[in-house]
């Protein structure tokens, strides 16, 4: 039984939808079930882009009031930002709008070549983990369902960019309850379920951010998978040296911590989003603890693939059989 | 009555009493049928699959066949991308060229050509969707 597959470009990355049959004889269609998905991302990307001008999260950095009113999907989008920099103690932290258009963030790079990542590598500074920011402005950002308002410190930005692909992947899964099989990927954030799965999990591909080659390949029954890497959103700066996306929050420059890339599995592909990103600014050692206890893969600085927690294996043994027994039989 | 019978046997000389050794022949006449039938009958239940020697009741329980394990299998995938149709009569003639359609005829009987059967269309499978893929976003 195979998916209804529908590929299509929002919130600057390639989303995809898998969509088996519904469980119940009178649900939509896959197709219809796709359809509507595609425009809830749609919906989704329009009110919470940052590069958009007319989105409510641009509306909300731009207010200069102290509580504003928010609907319910800019609040949980804003908590999903919150949950990740508890979750990590701040090193994924929703509040650096300032720091990212500083290092060359400012606009959308969907549709820019990146800077090449071996030559950002060769020049970039030594490397180190990331800190979160001794401030913890984000910790003082709070919201009020009750109310429909968010309120933040002055001068505090938001953006939502950082968890944003990991909750709508969750979101439409969540639209998706009813189907016997299916799989969200937003950009590479990707959250599989349905009853059926576990029975026939997704084999999903971890790109090699280096290669671009398969460097592993999971088998997920359910839950959510997330790569966070340096590959793409990098660019060469006028002094000499690279940018990218995700920054050191205790000196707001780009991160260079001996890891390219971190893919994490979590119970939501928002877990997975926010657990691959604080590994990749923890370098190897923090990496590994942060991807223990569900797994995850690190790609290092020389390209070298670790797997980690439940993924590493155990050392196949080597049988030798002393003599090939008359029954076996070779076929050419 | 008694001295009767000892006159007569007085009169009957009597020869000295003798065993007479008894013929061979019904021995080995005998025996040779006793074994003749007992083979007879023996060869008979073999015949019929009830060899007393092996016992009677068990159906054969046929040996399982040994295992076979391949090591190794080089499975070669064609895609057939086009089908190309068995040639109709028409279009054999069409593709012979002049060099058939000059040949003598030598009857006047129109040719019986049995109609070409329906071209079997292979219908692919779907190709398998593109594998699903975690990557920097």
């Amino acid at each position: 039984m195979t998916e209804h597959d529908l590929t299509f470009r929002a919130m600057g990355c390639e989303v995809r939808l898998l969509i088996g049959p519904g469980l119940h004889q009178n649900a939509e269609s896959a197709a219809a079930a796709a359809r509507s998905a595609r425009a809830y991302v749609e919906d989704f990307d329009r009110r919470l882009s940052r590069f958009r001008p007319d989105s409510e999260l641009s509306a909300l950095n731009a207010d200069a009031r102290a509580t504003v009113p928010a609907s319910p999907l800019l609040r949980a989008a804003v908590r999903a930002g919150l949950w990740a920099a508890t979750r990590t103690d701040g090193l994924v932290n929703p509040t650096l709008v300032g720091a990212l258009t500083r290092a060359g963030y400012a606009g959308s790079l969907a549709d820019q070549q990146p800077a090449s990542l071996r030559e950002a590598l060769a020049a970039a500074p030594p490397r180190h983990p990331a800190r979160p920011h001794p401030d913890r402005a984000w910790a003082a950002i709070s919201i009020d369902d009750a109310a429909g308002t968010i309120s933040r410190p002055q001068g505090v930005a938001l953006d939502t960019g950082g968890t944003g692909k990991g909750l709508a992947a969750d979101a439409v899964a969540h639209r998706l309850a009813g189907r016997a099989r299916f799989a969200v990927d937003c950009g590479g954030d990707i959250r599989v379920g349905g009853p059926d799965v576990a029975a026939r999990p997704f084999e999903i591909e971890v790109e090699h951010p280096l290669t671009g080659e398969c460097a592993h390949v999971l088998r997920v029954g359910s839950g959510g998978v997330a790569t966070s890497g340096l590959n793409v959103r990098i660019w060469a700066r006028a002094d000499g040296g690279h940018g990218h996306h995700l920054l050191d929050p205790s000196t707001g420059e780009p991160a260079w911590t001996g890891l390219i890339g971190a893919t994490a599995l979590g119970r939501t592909a928002l877990e997975a989003e926010t657990l691959a990103k604080a590994a990749l600014l923890s370098g190897p050692d923090g990496a590994r603890r942060w991807l223990e206890p569900l797994g995850g893969l690190l790609v290092h600085d020389d390209g070298d693939v670790e797997l980690v927690g439940p993924l590493r294996v155990a050392p196949r043994l080597r049988v030798r059989l002393p003599r090939r027994p008359a029954h076996l039989e070779v076929a050419a | 009555m008694t001295d009767r019978l000892r006159e007569l046997d007085a009169r009957v000389p009597h020869a000295p009493r003798r065993l007479r050794k008894p013929s061979a022949m019904p021995i080995i006449t005998g025996s040779a049928a006793t074994f003749a039938a007992l083979l007879t009958f023996l060869a008979i239940q073999v015949r019929d699959g009830r060899d007393p020697a092996l016992g009677a009741g068990k159906p054969a329980v046929a040996a399982a066949p040994q295992r076979r394990i391949l090591l190794r299998r080089i499975e070669e995938k064609v895609i057939i991308k086009r089908v190309i149709p068995a040639p109709t009569p028409a279009a054999t003639a069409t593709a012979s060229g002049a060099a058939t359609s000059a040949a003598p005829s030598y009857t006047s009987a129109p040719r019986y050509s049995a109609p070409a059967a329906p071209a079997r269309v292979y219908t692919p499978p779907p190709p398998a969707p593109a594998p699903v893929v975690t990557r920097t976003s």
